[in-house]
């Protein structure tokens, strides 16, 4: 009678244990959305400290993912040195246009008096994981101490953007990608400049809204961050249109997001109300070193041209 | 010292409890589950290894696997590999209870019934999980993903199922000798 007694509260313990431990697990849905700076520190400690253990047991993952794409790339040699060298040809014609473009541009600011209101110090991180949920996708990035990296800085590598910072710890910051639902970037279209909102939707492509009723996106047309809102710099490509109908607009993300190794976190200088230094702004948006072929405009000025 | 000491039989029980390395080595293969998003078949979502683990853990070997660990373990993880949505540690839990407590004596049945019982708490995990993120978000699940993710674990479960059962008979070996 007395065991049947001490398994019954046995039971009962292990049954209000469960209850306890349920309703601990339901409450932090709630407790992660309510943003408060206890749990946000203490989750960036967690990824701080986990964040090591998890490099060493990807690093096996790592190696296979480098060997199977050494060998695909061998497979394809040939084709890909055709395709390469296409490519180069492209992009130097590219470039020559770019460079004409970037003088261009830089005159007319410099006639206008306009002047970008951020300045950007680039800071170089290794991303160490992938998203590999269907529920959010986010990665996070392996940093130096005594980083500068802040909530709302951009992400991006040579393509385009990748996301925004949304927790900084001492040694590992997570990225929300563009992909993640809860992404919402504020865009223009680069030929008409339209404005609207990249919605991330957890896939691979991005949906495009909020345009304004008269606007017409075309497909292949480049979606720019808009700088609206003042976390994201303007300019940074986003990603191209791939399908335009109307209410539905498909956008294609600049950056392949599952190849993702390297990344740049453009991070703000302190004190954002500091006037412009123009030797900064020469810095960051000054035109690519000129050829000697001596057809750009570079250099020209009214003062030379009276002498 | 003396020679003798160097031929003493080793110890074969460890200091940890056995339940804190099964969560350790939980913790660990939850973090290769994560890893395995590096490749790009798996980009989009990983097979629930641990999840497959979990379940015959908790059928099978409930001491091994007590609740607390359990919801450490997927806590833990959870903050690490998602800082939005941590709604993964209250869905395992849940499914985990609903199918143990309808799943009596395993050791007495058929293995069939037991891939049909993981089935049913997988879906239960990854129906509780879209259907909160549909009320959360607004917004529809990417069902391609999740049905990815459906179909690469239940395909993996009689794996892992050996695999841990073979590692619990050569511990139990192992530590009985």
């Amino acid at each position: 009678m007395a065991r049947r007694g001490s398994g019954h509260a046995k039971g009962t313990s292990r049954l209000s244990t469960q209850i306890i431990l349920l309703v601990i697990s339901f409450s932090l849905i709630f407790l992660g959305k309510l943003d408060i700076y206890t749990l946000r520190a203490a989750k960036t400690g967690v990824s701080d400290v986990i964040a090591p253990l998890y490099d060493i047991v990807a690093a096996p993952v790592r190696a296979f993912d480098t060997m199977a794409s050494g060998m695909r790339t061998l497979a394809s040699f040939r084709a890909e040195n055709v395709r390469l060298r296409a490519e180069n040809e492209r992009l130097r014609r590219w470039q020559r246009r770019a460079e004409i473009l970037e003088s261009e541009n830089r005159q007319l600011r410099t006639v206008l008096g306009a002047a970008s209101t951020t300045a950007l110090t680039p800071v170089t991180a290794r991303a160490i994981s992938a998203p590999g949920g269907s529920f959010a996708h986010s990665l996070l990035l392996q940093i130096d101490e005594g980083h500068r990296i802040r909530r709302g800085d951009a992400v991006v590598n040579a393509d385009g953007l990748i996301g925004f910072i949304i927790e900084s710890g001492r040694k590992s910051a997570r990225v929300l990608l563009i992909s993640d639902v809860n992404a919402k970037i504020p865009v223009l279209l680069a030929s008409s400049s339209w404005p609207g909102l990249v919605l991330g939707n957890n896939d691979q492509r991005l949906r495009l809204d909020f345009l304004p009723l008269e606007a017409e996106a075309k497909e292949g047309e480049l979606v720019l961050t808009s700088g609206h809102g003042g976390i994201l710099p303007a300019g940074i490509p986003v990603g191209r249109v791939v399908v335009a109908e109307p209410g539905n607009v498909i956008v294609a993300p600049s950056v392949a997001l599952e190849q993702i190794s390297f990344v740049s976190v453009l991070t703000k200088d302190e004190g954002l109300d500091k006037p412009v230094d123009l030797a900064d702004l020469e810095r960051f948006f000054g035109p690519l070193k000129p050829e000697s072929d001596g057809r750009l405009l570079e250099g020209i000025s009214a003062a030379e041209l009276l002498k | 010292m003396s020679y003798s000491a160097y031929f003493q039989k080793a110890k074969l029980t460890s200091y940890f409890s056995m339940q804190f390395m099964v969560a350790v080595s939980l913790f660990f293969l939850g973090l290769f589950e994560g890893a395995l998003s590096l490749l790009e078949i798996f980009y989009i979502s990983t097979p629930l290894l641990s999840f497959a683990v979990y379940f015959t853990l908790f059928v099978f070997y409930p001491v091994a696997l007590p609740v607390l660990s359990l919801v450490i373990v997927t806590v833990l993880l959870d903050v690490f590999f998602s800082s939005l949505d941590h709604s993964q540690t209250f869905a395992i839990l849940v499914s985990l209870l609903i199918v143990r407590g309808a799943v009596s004596f395993p050791e007495q049945r058929d293995f069939m019934e037991i891939w049909q019982s993981f089935i049913v708490a997988l879906v239960i995990l990854l129906g509780l999980q879209s259907v909160g993120y549909m009320i959360w978000h607004m917004s529809f699940i990417n069902f391609q993903s999740v049905m990815f993710q459906f179909g690469v674990t239940v395909l993996l479960y009689p794996f892992l199922h050996a695999i841990v059962r073979q590692a619990a008979d050569l511990l139990t070996h192992i530590s009985q000798r």
